[in-house]
């Protein structure tokens, strides 16, 4: 709940800098037109709103579960336990990790092609998921490559290509 | 194990598939055969052959892109070079030209320039240094105008009769065109500047507007002729005028502007421009190829089905007609009062 | 007439039609099936096939691959949880729950079967009616659209998992979205900060790719991380495909009939589309079952049949009025007039018999549809066997293609990586990301429409109390609206009156 409330003043804080923005756009020429700003001014209105209606909303109770849910939430994998909370803020590192591979891979495509950067970022987050760095690599490039001939080559589907590469 | 293998052979499937798919597709998009019917003038130079990119302005099925498509399709197989279309619309034309300008002036990405250049441009669509001064001209290759209709029912049946209600009810009648910064929206200003009248206008591009006349939603509607020709040959529009200086090839009954009494003329050119840099014997040899393919009767056949005048000009003549152009659509919107840069 | 039916026959029975026709619709599922390649793509990319070709051979391709490819993305959506085209939004939320449950087969089915359904079925509507839709689609004008689209955007309600704060939050973010780039009325930039790629604005295509395929693939990686390596869980190895049984054929049946007939009129309305008859069809799916959303085969069913009947919506008003409905139709209008063929009331006047080898052509292609879908379906669920890790770095890799490949711009890529950030944050506090792929699939639409009709109506807000259509339509937004909170208001009225 407290997450939410704090997600409810960043939404407000995000609407305020989006409708300064908007301000900025000029008003409208043609008669009965209300112009660039009014669709973004009722938007950013109602998000407004609810961020208030969030930030004072009470947390929806979860509903007590009974045993045979308890197992089948086990089945699919699902922790309840407090555990999860702790659990929670490690994975949240991880996927931040996971996300910054990728996204090191994207400047890799950026800088030399599709095949470099696949290879980088897929390889990147395999080994941080658990698999041996050679495994990664050899199927990262060999996914990349095949990737790049079926649709750069046989579909004429434009791929990245670097700008240094 | 036996999941790896399945994985690689789901891999190989999508391979055979797209071998299929690739097999079907003509010559056109596969190395570049050697097609005997090549002019034998046209200029071998270390020019490698990479797909080339042009770009439209305008949406898919418009009067655009079909006559670019057709023109491409006919220099792809003459010089054995791929051209490879692509659709990138906004802001009338703005989008498209910025991307071209983003690139470099190497002649692998070329643009289907038209009149739109002006209009946007000098609309503010455009930043200041890109304006008509950032292009190169290959080549021009058709002419095409612009017309007014309104509906079968209209209270106006005749140019007369509409510029005389639209002085009874000034503003009051809506015009669809496609947005201001448009060519369209360009030619109905300049209509309301000569007739002395004030309608309203209402952006939506050439489909839509077409909707919405036949709907009854707006009054009348200014697009390109080719838009509008088979509406009005199956009388479900009615076409008040042309703007050009003679009729329309395919609409011999309908007046022109000019002879209505308003004098604009205004047409709107399309060719092929390139970013400026470009190397010369580049220009010299796609000139070469859609000049061609211009000239040659089965793209001639096409243009007169649809009413398309085809003018082709060259690179250099092409280039100072694009500055003529630009000229006279900037001195027209400033005496419109919409000109911003 | 006989006589132009059976020269008809003569133009579409051919061995290069058929030809044509396969390999139209098999490009047109393979190229929805992946996500991030929608058949708009794949219709661009095959047009210069079209050119050396017969008329009727070239239009079959091009409606090979609308049809083709609006079954397609239904196939991702199920087995992957990412939308193949923006069509197959709605078909993710009861599909992929089913898919993950072992039912993966069945939902596919279902797809497939409900697909064919809706697309059959317009053609029909279309070879009887076709001049009544097009006036119905005609009457459409700003105000109505607006109202037609806001209706649409109703059925947020209906997918708010149980927060519909947050749903609304999320389908504002997705409606923001789309007032970035250019201005559909005036033409100039907002929200660019003079950066060019943002001028064609938030792209759809990066951001359901990013929304739906990121979070998933993260979540997954983390959780083999955690298990230090994955444990397959032991569902019933063999997830056969399968189509309906005869009695959920019975049971989805009246309303498959409504999905149809409201996505051809949905498809005949130019600025209607796709996505929009898809929420709506699940709208549709959520108000008849309410467990919509946990698994349900109506919610996989009804998206896609008023999907698919779009296709034959689209055509209606493109062979009646020469006026294209959506996108796609306009590029087969493009291939209609490259071939000097011109759709529209000449065409029926001139050349009956094309019209005829027309719907003669859909309706084999729809028969095309099942078939390869039929012996398709085994394959792809085998999908579902394949090892999990593989799969999603490959889909991974996959969507980076489909992210360039529309603008050919690598700022899409970025997007996808920011909103797949985003969508990853959100689903870990529970904001639901399929209002805000709604939000901003119609959002362009909606302010478009809004801002012509108030031009029209000289700025006064009653524009839409001026015609039958769009005070419907408003209504039918407002009920859907307020129906969380007059439900259990009505349900206690009848519920006292025992």
């Amino acid at each position: 709940m407290k997450k939410d409330r704090i997600i409810a003043v960043l939404l407000v804080l995000f609407s305020l800098l989006i409708a300064y923005y908007s301000f900025q756009l000029p008003a409208s020429t043609m008669e009965g037109e209300p112009g660039s700003a009014f669709f973004p001014f009722i938007l950013l209105a109602l998000l407004i709103l609810c961020s208030v209606g969030l930030f004072f909303s009470r947390p929806v109770k979860k509903p007590a579960l009974t045993e045979e849910q308890r197992r089948e939430y086990e089945d699919l994998g699902l922790d309840l336990t407090d555990e999860a909370e702790k659990s929670q803020a490690q994975s949240l590192v991880e996927g931040l990790l996971l996300y910054g591979f990728f996204f090191i891979g994207i400047i890799v495509m950026y800088l030399f092609g599709f095949i470099a950067g696949i290879t980088v970022g897929i390889s990147g987050m395999l080994v941080f998921i658990g698999w041996k760095v050679p495994r990664a690599l050899i199927f990262s490039l060999i996914t990349a490559c095949i990737i790049f001939l079926i649709f750069n080559t046989l579909l004429h589907v434009t791929l990245p290509s670097g700008k240094l590469l | 194990m036996k999941n790896q293998k399945g994985f690689v052979f789901c891999l190989t499937l999508l391979l055979v598939l797209s071998l299929l798919a690739a097999c079907s597709q003509p010559a056109a998009t596969a190395p570049a055969s050697t097609d005997p019917a090549a002019p034998a003038s046209s200029p071998q130079i270390a020019y490698p052959e990479k797909p080339k990119d042009l770009t439209i302005l305008f949406g898919a099925g418009s009067a655009s892109d079909v006559v670019a498509r057709r023109l491409t399709d006919l220099v792809t197989k003459d010089i054995g070079q791929t051209i490879v279309a692509n659709n990138r619309v906004g802001g009338g034309g703005a989008v498209g030209y910025q991307h071209v300008l983003s690139t470099d002036p190497d002649g692998y990405n070329i643009v289907w320039n038209s009149t739109s250049i002006s209009t946007t441009y000098h609309q503010g669509n455009m930043p200041a240094d890109q304006g008509i001064e950032a292009f190169a001209g290959i080549a021009n290759i058709t002419l095409e105008s612009a017309a007014l209709a309104v509906g079968p029912d209209a209270p106006y049946q005749t140019i007369a009769e509409f510029v005389a209600y639209c002085q009874e009810h000034p503003g009051e009648v809506t015009v669809a065109n496609s947005g201001i910064g448009s060519f369209n929206h360009l030619v109905a200003a300049a209509l309301e500047n000569a007739a002395g009248i004030s309608v309203k206008h209402i952006p939506m591009d050439a489909k839509q507007s077409t909707t919405a006349l036949l709907g009854g939603q707006v009054d009348a509607i200014c697009n390109m002729t080719f838009d509008i020709v088979q509406q009005e040959q199956a009388g479900q529009i009615k076409t008040l005028a042309v703007v050009s200086e003679e009729r329309h090839a395919l609409l011999p009954e309908v007046p022109t502007l000019k002879e209505s009494g308003y004098d604009v003329t205004i047409m709107m050119y399309r060719g092929i421009a390139a970013p400026k840099g470009t190397p010369a014997e580049v220009i010299s040899k796609l000139e070469t190829a859609f000049l061609a393919a211009a000239n040659s009767e089965d793209f001639q056949s096409f243009a007169a089905q649809y009413g398309v005048e085809v003018k082709p000009m060259g690179a250099a003549e092409f280039d100072l007609y694009m500055a003529e152009q630009d000229q006279e659509v900037a001195d027209l919107m400033e005496t419109l009062g919409i000109k911003t840069q | 007439m006989l006589e132009q039916l059976g020269q008809a026959l003569t133009i579409a029975i051919t061995a290069e039609n058929f030809f044509f026709m396969a390999i139209g619709t098999v490009l047109g599922i393979v190229f929805a099936a992946i996500p991030g390649l929608t058949f708009s793509t794949a219709l661009i990319l095959f047009l210069p096939m079209t050119f050396g070709i017969t008329p009727i051979a070239a239009i079959s391709v091009m409606l090979g691959i609308f049809c083709g490819g609006m079954t397609g993305g239904s196939i991702s959506a199920v087995l992957l949880g990412i939308p193949g085209t923006p069509s197959a939004a709605a078909t993710v939320i009861d599909g992929f729950v089913l898919a993950k449950n072992g039912q993966g087969g069945k939902a596919l089915g279902t797809a497939v079967y409900a697909s064919v359904f809706g697309g059959i079925v317009s053609v029909l509507i279309m070879i009887c009616v076709a001049p009544l839709i097009a006036k119905v689609a005609l009457t459409f004008g700003p105000a109505e659209l607006f109202m037609l689209v806001l209706f649409g955007l109703s059925t947020v309600v209906g997918l708010s998992e149980g927060n519909m704060l947050k749903a609304l939050i999320a389908c504002l973010m997705g409606l923001l979205f789309t007032t970035v780039g250019m201005d559909p009325v005036v033409g100039l930039q907002r929200f660019t900060f003079h950066f060019a790629p943002l001028m064609s604005g938030i792209g759809i295509m990066p951001v359901m790719i990013g929304a739906f395929a990121f979070p998933e693939i993260i979540n997954t990686f983390l959780e083999y991380k955690k298990d230090k390596g994955y444990k397959e869980k032991n569902i019933e190895s063999s997830v056969k495909a399968a189509f309906p049984d005869n009695k959920e054929k019975k049971r989805l049946l009246p309303l498959n009939i409504e999905a149809s007939l409201m996505g051809t009129v949905i498809g005949a309305i130019p600025g209607g589309g796709g996505p929009v008859a898809a929420f709506l069809g699940y709208s549709l799916a959520k108000s008849k079952n309410p467990r919509c959303g946990s698994g349900e085969l109506e919610g996989v069913a009804w998206p896609e049949t008023a999907n698919n009947a779009v296709t034959g919506g689209a055509m209606i008003t493109l062979l009646t009025l020469g006026i294209p409905a959506d996108s796609a139709a306009a590029i087969i209008l493009g291939v209609f007039l490259i071939h000097g063929v011109v759709p529209g009331p000449m065409l029926f006047q001139d050349n009956g018999p094309m019209i005829y080898a027309l719907f003669i052509s859909m309706l084999i292609i729809n028969v095309m549809v099942l078939v390869f879908q039929f012996f398709g379906m085994k394959l792809f669920v085998k999908v579902l066997n394949l090892p999990k890790i593989n799969l999603l770095a490959v889909i991974l890799s996959v969507t980076v293609v489909g992210a360039y490949a529309t603008h050919v711009s690598f700022t899409d890529i970025t997007i996808m990586f920011l909103i797949g950030l985003l969508a990853w944050f959100m689903k870990r506090h529970q904001f639901p990301v399929i209002p805000l792929i709604l939000g901003l699939v119609l959002g362009g639409e909606i302010e478009r429409n809004l801002r012509i009709a108030l031009l029209l109506s000289g700025g006064s807000l009653n524009f839409f109390l001026h015609s039958v259509v769009s005070v419907l339509f408003l209504a039918l937004s407002l009920l859907m609206l307020l129906s969380p909170i007059l439900k259990p208001q009505i349900a206690r009225l009848f519920g006292g009156k025992k």
